[in-house]
């Protein structure tokens, strides 16, 4: 199924991705960024989400840093 | 509160007309010619002043030179990324646009839009670094000109400014213009597709964020107990400096020095060496040879000259200051003594 995943890490861009049917939000966060959950903002259509909630087609997946270095 | 639901649509109307255009004109090129002015003005004094021994006011402009270049570093940035401007994102529809600003009131508690005035705005929570408090900040996105690179603002709801700049309000944040950094991508992607959420949350975490590296003020001196060695520039609590008693600057243990005539402490630029004897002499107790001009403490001049002009010949009198030892010298092969005949005691 495709979802829009959107990566506030680095360069910022939104793909419309295909996921296998059951994937969950965290094991797209595994797959996806890695590290520490605790060190982003995570969204599902806009809104947090707990990270066992099942993925829908064209959902939009958010994933932002906690911690953005300015200049 | 949250917004009335036909101020949200006309937003997310005019904005999605606004982001379209954006994205089929090509942008502005702007070049920054003022600020590389502004950089070579700054280069060209700092150079004045080290080659005139004004070690004081050269540091002051090597301060301000380093902002000028960072501020040029940050127009060029955009103006890479103007001209990389990403194609491949596409334009979110008004409806998706509609639902950004949606999401914006349940992700931030105080959401304003202005028609109008073409901007949108939304209020972060307290801003905390460090334990130093910087209180909440506006980000306020002006629609109408979305493709400037200064198309939003970042402003202090109450502002905590550094003792000594009026134009900083958070380490990254100068005259509400936000240096951008590692968000200068996702920033800018944002905008462009009409991701709001993503635009306001970035910019949020961003001043949740200290990079020591490179901040306006640093965190140590914002609330002012923290001092620079005016000398060196190094960074010290205000109990551990020394203070030149002659400029009135504040120095580190390292560039502090003592006269060793009136034994007062002074800096590296009120410091003066005798050319005899090499002493560490302040400014106002050192005296320059009325011959030579050269420097040298009071032990070392003797009726203002100094030793080594003291042994020339007089031009006026062909003749040395008696007292030298070459006077001396000469003296004693003369056929007759210039002081007078020689006499000793003769016992009776």
């Amino acid at each position: 199924m495709q979802i829009l995943y959107i990566n506030n890490d680095g360069g910022g861009f939104a793909d419309h991705i295909d996921v296998a049917d059951g994937t969950t939000v965290r094991a797209l966060f595994e797959q996806r960024i890695g590290g520490k959950p605790v060190n982003y903002l995570i969204r599902v259509n806009r809104q947090p989400a707990p990270a066992d909630y099942v993925l829908q087609p064209g959902d939009r997946v958010s994933f932002t840093p906690t911690k953005i270095e300015g200049a | 509160m949250p917004l009335p639901q036909k101020t949200l649509i006309r937003a997310a109307l005019r904005l999605h007309e606004r982001l379209r255009q954006f994205r089929t004109r090509s942008p502005d090129v702007i070049l920054p010619i003022s600020a590389w002015e502004q950089c070579r003005r700054l280069a060209r004094k700092e150079q004045r002043a080290h080659a005139r021994g004004w070690d004081q006011a050269a540091l002051f402009l090597r301060d301000s030179l380093v902002i000028a270049v960072r501020s040029l570093q940050m127009d060029v940035d955009r103006l890479c990324t103007f001209a990389d401007r990403p194609e491949s994102g596409a334009l979110l529809s008004p409806g998706e646009i509609f639902r950004e600003l949606r999401a914006l009131e349940r992700e931030f508690d105080d959401v304003t839009c202005d028609l109008k005035a073409e901007t949108l705005s939304v209020t972060t929570e307290p801003i905390v670094l460090d334990d130093y408090g910087f209180g909440a900040f506006e980000i306020k996105l002006c629609w109408g000109r979305l493709d400037k690179h200064d198309c939003y603002e970042v402003i202090a709801v109450e502002p905590n400014y550094p003792g000594s700049r009026s134009d900083v309000t958070h380490p990254h944040v100068q005259n509400n213009q936000l240096c951008e950094g590692d968000a200068t991508e996702p920033i800018r992607r944002a905008i462009a597709e009409g991701r709001l959420s993503d635009f306001f949350l970035v910019v949020t975490q961003t001043l949740g964020t200290y990079n020591a590296s490179s901040p306006y003020v640093p965190l140590g001196r914002w609330s002012g107990t923290t001092v620079s060695c005016a000398d060196c520039g190094y960074d010290m609590d205000e109990d551990d400096s020394y203070y030149c008693e002659r400029c009135d600057v504040s120095v580190c243990s390292e560039c502090n020095r003592c006269c060793t005539q009136c034994c007062w402490c002074h800096c590296t630029s009120c410091s003066r060496t005798c050319e005899a004897c090499g002493s560490d002499v302040c400014r106002r107790c050192i005296a320059l040879c009325q011959d030579c001009s050269h420097p040298f403490c009071e032990r070392c001049l003797h009726d203002g000259r100094c030793a080594e002009c003291r042994s020339l010949p007089d031009p006026a009198t062909n003749q040395t200051d008696a007292a030298t030892p070459c006077a001396e010298a000469r003296d004693a092969d003369a056929a007759v003594h210039p002081a007078g005949v020689g006499e000793a005691l003769v016992p009776a």
